[in-house]
């Protein structure tokens, strides 16, 4: 069965992330509202790795004990896909500038999710209270000159 | 996934784009690859447009480990879209990149050969 992304956006605007499979389905539910945002095909593939990097990220952390489950929801307006992964947990630093700086001397085997979510998406924010944390990125289609 | 020797240099051509999804298969094929006998080494990823962090981890983990085992990989096969991956992670600071194998093969054989060792000696000590 073919899914359009009117179907999924009306019906499906989020989805619970339980085990790293769910990844994928996240993966593919950006790529659908992307390509009928028009986005260009490199732009909708690096907005997939940015999923697949931030709900890494999210599971990573939720599965430790005491930690509940995460979601991610989409939005998409004219231009700018708004893509939330929300869990509970402690917030954690975003710099974007710091990101930069850390890309510069990492050669570990770890740390560079973040980093390419900065590179990749026009802005990120992060909003949390004592419990919960929302991880917000968004992209904005570029137009034609 | 193809495993090719050329020469005194072993290639992996990997021909699957990376995610969580296959990420262990490929950190075999890439421990594989560098576990083979030679100092010269190819991770050609010609046919790929996409990799994740886990990926990114491990090839620069196969670097640093290979340099302390005098083995010398290197990528080749950049795709518009890797290559972009690659700059937002800063990957041209330590380890050498092509977009021609033929490149990376003629690299590797002058290294192997022994006249740019003193470049890339120095280039490591310059990473430091």
């Amino acid at each position: 069965m073919t899914i359009s992304w009117e179907s999924l956006n009306k019906y499906e605007q989020h989805l619970e992330l339980r085990r790293y499979e769910d990844i994928y389905t996240a993966m593919q539910r950006t790529k659908l509202l992307a390509e009928g945002m028009g986005f260009p095909a490199q732009e909708i593939l690096f907005l997939q790795l940015a999923t697949e990097e931030a709900c890494t990220n999210a599971l990573d952390h939720c599965v430790l004990p005491g930690y509940g489950c995460c979601e991610i929801h989409w939005y998409g307006s004219d231009t700018t896909i708004q893509i939330m992964v929300c869990q509970e947990g402690r917030a954690f630093d975003f710099d974007k500038s710091a990101c930069t700086e850390m890309a510069e001397y990492n050669d570990g085997l770890r740390g560079r999710g973040l980093v390419l979510i900065a590179g990749l998406m026009d802005e990120t924010e992060i909003l949390h209270d004592e419990d919960h944390l929302m991880f917000i990125m968004r992209k904005t289609k570029k137009t034609e000159a | 996934m193809d495993w090719i020797v050329y020469n005194e240099i072993q290639i992996l051509l990997w021909s699957q784009d990376v995610t969580q999804k296959n990420v262990d298969d490929f950190r075999q094929a890439v421990w594989k690859l560098l576990g083979q006998e030679g100092t010269g080494f190819v991770l050609d990823l010609e046919p790929i447009v996409y990799l994740n962090s886990a990926a990114l981890g491990i090839i620069a983990d196969a670097i640093l480990q290979g340099r302390l085992r005098h083995k010398h990989l290197v990528i080749t096969g950049i795709q518009p879209t890797v290559e972009e991956i690659f700059n937002i992670v800063k990957f041209s600071a330590f380890m050498k990149t092509f977009k021609q194998r033929d490149d990376a093969i003629e690299y590797l054989k002058k290294i192997i050969r022994g006249e740019e060792w003193n470049d890339h000696i120095l280039g490591e000590f310059k990473q430091v």
